[in-house]
This record gives C-alpha cells, structure tokens and sequence, in this order.
C-alpha cells in the first residue's frame, strides 16, 4: 500500500510569458502508516505537488501511482473521485470552502458524494466530528457561527469524513493563535494514533513540524531537494537558510552549544528533548 | 481553462502604444471598430488586417498570445459562420446536397463575418492588452466627465470598474481553488443532467459569495483609512495630459478609419464585394 | 508628546438575533488606557477575540469609543473635522494583502492616499517614489500586485501609508499569512522605518519573535490590556502567558524548563545566543 510520485512535472500556463515549471522531476514514495512533513517557501512547488496526489491537477509529466495504479490513465478517468476519497486533502483555510446550513450537513457532504447508506454516513460524520474534538452540540448549529478555530475543525472533519487513507494537509494552522496552533497540531497527531491514518504536513514553518513528523521533504524551485530524517534534514542548515526556510531554533541551539564543547546529540530537534539532555549534562537528570 | 481568457487581461510591456494616453487608445479602438463594420471588400479586410498587424507589432505582443484569447469566442464565430453559410441562399450555388446549399455569396458572406468579428475581439483585447485596468478607467472618467453635469456618478463608476478589475483575477483563482476543494469531498461537477448540475454548483456559489463580501468589507475598511471619500477633493497622481505622440496618433487613427471607409466606395471594389451578413 | 492617548476606552458590539433585531451588547474593549509615546514600537498580543483588533480600529477612528477618549496627537477621534488628518496621521495595514489594494499596478497603488487627500500631483510623485524606495520596492514600480509575493504585497501595503506622510502605523496581524522569509521581510520594513524614521509603530501579532523586537509588549485579555512591559519583562512571565493561551519565544520556554529542572539559568533571555551564553557561564562555574 503506497503512493508512488515517479519523475512528475509541472508547467504552469505553458506558452505565455508567465509561463513557470512549478516542478520538475520529483520523485518519492508514500507508504501506509507514515507522518511526513512537506516543507518549502511559498511557490516552491508543495502545492501544485499534492493536488497531483489526489488527481486534481494532471502533472504535464511523470506520474503518480496508487497501489501500483497509475492514476492518470485514461481508463482510470471514472475512478479518480474514488482516489480523492482516499487521498483526503485538506486546502488552506479550508473553513472557506463551507457551505452548508448546518454543521452535521456540511460534514456529510464529502460521505454524502460517496453513495453511502444513510445510516453510514450519519455513523461517519459523528466518528470525523469526535476526531476533531466536536460534539453534538454543534451538529445543528451554522458553521458560520462558530469560532475561527471551529470552523477549521468542522472543515477538517469534512475530509476525514470520507474515511480516507492517506490525509493531506496544507498549512493546517494558518492565522490561528498560539493556543489554537498547539491544540490543532495535537489533535492531528493523536487522531493519526487513533486511526492510523498516512499524515503529510505541508508547511513552510520548520518548527511547526519538526515536533511531530518522522520524515520531511524539502522542495525548492519545484524540485525535491532532501528527503529523509528530520534530525538529518536539519543538518544542512546553510543549503535551508539559502531556500528561505529555517532549521527550527532547537537544532540552531544544539549547534551553538556543540561549538561551545557540549556533548548534545545532533538528533535533538524537540524542545522537551533538549531540555532533559542538557539537565543531564549538569546532572539534574529526572527533572520530568 | 480560466485562464485563457486573455480580453481584459493587462500585458506588461514598454512600447509606444503602452504609453498612449488611454483616451486615445478607447477613441482609436471604437473608431476601429465602426470602420470595420463598414468594410465590404477584400482590400478593407486587408487594410483592416495590416492595420492591426502594424499596431500588434509596435505593442510587442506575441501574436500567439492574442490568438489565444480566440478561444474563448470560437464557437460563437463558428455558430455564425454556419448559419451564414447555409442560410444565404443567392448568388451562384457551390454545393447542394439534400436540404444544404452553399452559394458563393454564403462564403464570401460568412467569410467577412468570420474577420469581421475576429477583428473585432482582437481590436478591444489589443486595447485591454496594452493598457492598464486602472488607465483604461482613468480615460473612460475623463472622456464621460461632461455626464457629471447630468448626475451620472462617473467617479463611482470609474471606482467600481477599476476595483472590478482588479479583484477578477483574484476571483477566479478562487473559484478554481473552491472547485479543487469541493472535487477533494467527491464533489462531481460533470455528470448528472441539468438540474444535477444546477444544484451541484451550490457548494461553489455560497462560498465564493461569502469569500466576495469579506473581502469587500475588507476593501471598504481599507479605502476608509487611507482617507477615500469619493472624489470629494481628490487630485491624481498622472493627469491625463495629452503627448506629441497622442496627437499623432489621433491623426493615424482617423486617417485610418477614414481609409476603411473609402474601401467600401473604391471604383473597382464591386469585383470583390459581398453582403453583409448577419451576426 | 504623547501619539497615542487611550482613556478608559470601552467598545460595544450590538448583538442580533436571527431576526436582525437588537438583543443586546457584546463588550469587545473594556476600559482600557493605553498611552504610546513618539517613536515608540509597541506589540500587541492577546488570543482571536481579546480585543485587540478592535482596539487598533479606535486609534484612527474607524471605530468611536462607547465610553471614555481616545486621542491621536492631542486630536479627539470623536472629532468629525479631524478624521481625516487623524486618519492620515495614523495608516493601518490590515492582515490580508491581497483586500486593501486597490490599484492593479504597484504605484497607483501606493498613490490612492494621497490622491484622496488632495496632494498635488508632483507632491504624490514624489512621495510615491520616496514610499517605495523605503519599502525596498522602487523596482516594481509598474508591477502588479497579483504576480507579487505576500511579502512584497504588504510592503505594498506600507508604501501606500506612507505616501501619506504618517507618524504612526498600526499592524494588524500583517505577518499572519506570510511564509518565513515574507514575515521577515515586512519586520525588516516596520524595524527601519521605526529606528530610522521615527514613525511610531503599532504592531498586532501571533509571533512571539515579532514581538520580541517592541520596545515595549501589551497584551490584551478579554478587551483588557493584563499586561503591559519591556517584552523580558513580559515574556519572563511563562505560566501567566501560557495561561492567556500566548506563547513565549522557545528560549525563554527552554529556560523556563531548565529552571524548572533545577538549573540555575535566567529566565529573561529571548534568544537562542543568550541561552548559550548562559549556559556556557553555568558550565565555567561548574
């Protein structure tokens, strides 16, 4: 069970003079179960690259495979909103995108494009509400009444609503407050506990990320330039700095106390981790 | 796609017909447009065609650019192209087959239709294509400045249109966005019959509408506080003030126009004659 | 003198029902002072829905007090004849770029302002040219804003008050939707024309480290201001800020652990440097 992005590219309005390769030659994959973090600056390509993932945008080359299938087929063409239900892709601010006049409506509409049973759908919106934190509460309420942050959960919960298997998140916690930021990460993190579920967080904040995901790729000019480890990502910190990212403030920290003849791990990129290393050193170790 | 739509589309580039006053390019554009409608003949159309050739090519516009907005009127121009062909039923008939005939008048017919209408779209585009949103809504408030003597709220138009303009790019990127959003829930917008459809666009109406009015209160408390009022002491920064170069091409222009319209009573211009048409 | 002169300042929203009648009112500011002097560069924080946004919108009258004053250079916002120099005095750059151009080219752009307030034509010129040089953007001149980043926008944005030849700008959240190398940008803007222009800045944010560089942070609480200092000051405070649903910068939350965990570090530092040198003091005394 994967998804397999094979040498795709993308020309934006090819042929006039804002013509833009967005990208070029990207190639990775996807496997069941993994939290991954997409990285990279506005215009470096991350977003042309996920709408490639669940067929909204046709790549002018390469292709995108899922479980072996190339999505792009012709023959496939009647099987890609099946695609998208399984590719769960949630734009940013996606709370733009509601229209319904009821909170439980909106959240049905994605199971409700799915020729589900009534029973089904109802039995999946209340699951993808829970997720998010939302109880019944506010199932007959408008979204439009609801705070920023709530609007974004019910939002977020009319994705997982179609039970995907992999979701794709695009800037997740743009214009929320510190608190709202911090709950909203948590509650992706401890809903992919619960179902399992493929995670890719697309962000351009490296610290927003480091904290959660297990693997991180890093576009610039539409091209992948590193894929692996966070910890070993952070470790070109020039190269990232020339891209306009930033390696998070932890990684920034264990490098000027190594220089200072501190003996940290360069694996240390989480606050909590630095915190018990260095207590360690001075030998308060426990302090948790 | 959306984006092909290039009338109304600014295209950046530093050439004498950029510069031209505004007024001008509305006046030369409209003039254009009426000579057209005169022409009868094969030498207006091809005085008609150099005519723009020679504009295109001082603009520096790729010609494929502006061919490109065509597109978007193919079938209207294929639409009339036919209903002239078959339904001109004088002069000398070319084909007849069952209830279809072609007379050689229907081709010569539906062939100056055909230019005349491209020349038509590609006339206006060049003026959209060479002049800012804002200059083309500076020179139309100029020019209907003297309706302000009979109450028509000229600078209100002017603002609208120039704030129109400004946000139907950021509209439609919108409305691309919203449909991408709404296909990643399964939203089908190709199949279904009429109604189906009718009703499948609601989840892209209501949010785009929401999307417009934020950004119009946006907008308004924006303009509030960089002192707007209306024109209610307002100066400009560039006041339209007309150049050697605008007065010369006023000159070209009518020269121009007057050309075209000559073509249709040159002495020889019957041989290659045909009618009107209709659109 | 003082810039801005807040007194006791409460704001009311009307409240409506389904029906669009008044039921009632929501306080959104309540009682605040607030005083800002020339020059100064002042943050403010509180989480969506403290009242801070609605608080900015007092300073050039957008919004008129329900009770108590408030002044802009000694000039009362409740002043009918005085708005417009008030609003000219004090810009404000919102949080969404792309809904507070109005222009489709860079220039005519940034000339709106004084165009409304009836500069000359040469006067405009010259302080359009001046804006964009100082925003960094004489380049993009003819440009449009549709094909420019988020951070070039917002400088766009800041060009466009100061064409209007203000003493003071108010932010609101213009980081919140721009990527790192976008938001350092505008703070590199707002930093330069503060120190080296003198213009007093206002500035409303989510990002701790934005912050950090205010000569001075308040921060907001349902409608009230709770806290009010030089950001160590303010920003020492960890629980309460956690508390206010705020962060702190990451060193300062790193020290505050260390301390926690025993070590003897201070916990006014703001920066990853500081807590280095701190802890490279800690290791010599060792």
């Amino acid at each position: 069970m994967s998804i397999e992005v094979q040498g795709v590219g993308y020309l934006y309005e090819g042929g006039t003079p804002f013509e833009k390769q967005a990208l070029k030659d990207v190639s990775f994959t996807v496997d069941k179960g993994e939290f991954i973090g997409l990285i990279g600056h506005t215009g470096s390509g991350k977003s042309t690259l996920i709408q490639t993932l669940n067929a909204l945008l046709e790549p002018t080359e390469g292709k995108v495979l899922y479980d072996g299938m190339n999505i792009f087929d012709p023959e496939f063409k009647r099987r890609r909103r099946e695609i998208r239900q399984k590719v769960g892709l949630v734009f940013q601010y996606p709370e733009h995108q509601l229209f319904e006049m009821t909170v439980y409506k909106d959240v049905a509409f994605g199971p409700g494009n799915m020729k589900l049973s009534e029973e089904e759908v109802r039995e999946r919106v209340e699951w993808a509400l829970d997720l998010v934190g939302l109880g019944p509460e506010v199932y007959e309420k408008s979204p439009f009444d609801l705070s920023g942050g709530q609007k974004r959960r019910v939002a977020l919960a009319g994705v997982l609503a179609m039970r995907p298997e992999y979701l794709v998140l695009d800037e997740p916690a743009a214009g929320l407050d510190p608190r709202g930021r911090d709950d909203l990460f948590d509650e992706i993190a401890s809903l992919r506990d619960r179902t399992g579920m493929t995670v890719i967080l697309v962000s351009h904040s490296m610290d927003d990320v480091a904290q959660y995901v297990e693997r991180i790729l890093v576009m610039d000019h539409g091209h992948l330039i590193y894929d692996d480890k966070p910890a070993r990502v952070f470790r070109h910190k020039e190269e990232l700095t020339a891209m306009g990212l930033a390696v998070p403030e932890i990684v920034d920290l264990g490098d000027r106390l190594r220089e200072r003849g501190f003996d940290l791990s360069e694996d240390i990129i989480r606050m909590e981790d630095m915190a018990d290393a260095i207590l360690k050193l001075f030998g308060k170790g426990g302090a948790k | 796609m959306i984006r092909d739509i290039t009338i109304g589309q600014y295209y950046p580039s530093d050439s004498v017909i950029h510069r031209l006053d505004p007024r001008v390019k509305l006046a030369g554009t409209l003039l254009y447009i009426i000579s057209i409608f005169f022409v009868q003949n094969w030498i207006g159309f091809v005085l008609a065609i150099l005519m723009f050739g020679v504009v295109v090519k001082m603009a520096k516009i790729p010609l494929s650019y502006m061919v490109r907005g065509l597109k978007s009127i193919l079938i209207l121009l294929i639409f009339s192209v036919v209903m002239n062909l078959f339904l001109i039923r004088e002069g000398k008939v070319l084909v007849h087959f069952w209830i279809i005939t072609i007379t050689d008048k229907g081709v010569m017919t539906a062939g100056f239709l055909a230019m005349r209408l491209t020349l038509l779209v590609l006339g206006s585009s060049l003026m959209t294509l060479t002049t800012t949103p804002l200059a083309l809504t500076d020179g139309l408030e100029r020019a209907m400045r003297p309706l302000k003597k009979i109450h028509v709220p000229v600078h209100e138009i002017a603002m609208m249109m120039s704030i129109a303009l400004r946000f139907i790019p950021i509209l439609l990127e919108e409305t691309d966005k919203i449909i991408k959003a709404q296909q990643a829930r399964g939203a089908d917008f190709e199949s279904g019959n009429l109604l189906q459809r009718a009703k499948a666009m609601v989840p892209i109406l209501v949010p785009l509408f929401i999307s417009a009015f934020r950004r119009a209160e946006d907008l308004a408390t924006a303009m509030e506080s960089r002192c707007y009022r209306g024109d209610v002491g307002r100066t400009r920064m560039k006041e339209l003030v007309y150049s050697r170069n605008d007065k010369i091409a006023y000159v070209l222009i009518l020269l121009g126009a007057a050309l075209l319209i000559a073509s249709r009573y040159l002495p020889f211009a019957s041989l290659f004659a045909g009618t009107g048409g209709t659109i | 003198m003082l810039m801005v002169e807040a007194r006791q300042v409460s704001y009311d929203y009307p409240v409506f029902d389904e029906e669009g009648n008044e039921t009632g009112k929501q306080r959104a500011v309540d009682c605040v002072d607030l005083y800002v002097k020339k020059g100064e560069f002042v943050a403010i924080l509180g989480h969506n829905g403290s009242g801070k946004s609605t608080l900015a919108r007092h300073i050039n009258a957008l919004f008129l007090p329900t009770e108590g004053t408030m002044l802009l250079e000694e000039m009362d916002t409740r002043d009918e004849d005085k708005i417009w120099d008030i609003r000219r005095k004090a810009g404000m750059v919102f949080q969404n770029p792309d809904n507070q151009i109005i222009a489709s080219i860079v220039e005519e752009d940034v000339a709106f302002g004084p165009e409304n307030l009836g500069f000359e034509p040469a006067h405009i010129r010259e302080n359009v040219d001046a804006a964009l040089s100082s925003v960094g953007l004489e380049k993009y001149r003819e440009a449009s804003p549709n094909r420019m980043s988020g951070g070039q926008k917002q400088r766009v944005a800041v060009a466009g008050i100061l064409a209007m030849e203000p003493d003071c700008i108010i932010l609101d959240e213009p980081t919140a939707m721009l990527d790192p190398s976008g938001r350092r940008e505008v703070m590199e803007t707002i930093s330069y024309l503060n120190k080296e222009k003198g213009i007093t800045i206002l500035y409303i944010t989510h990002h701790m480290d934005e912050a950090a560089k205010a000569d001075r942070i308040v921060v907001m609480d349902h409608g009230q201001v709770v806290m009010n200092g030089a950001p160590r000051q303010v920003f020492s405070q960890v629980e309460r800020m956690k508390e206010l649903g705020l962060d702190v910068p990451m060193a300062t939350d790193l020290a505050y652990s260390l301390r926690k965990g025993g070590l003897d570090i201070p916990i006014d530092v703001m920066t990853m440097e500081e807590v280095t040198d701190a802890l490279c003091r800690l290791k010599s005394r060792a």
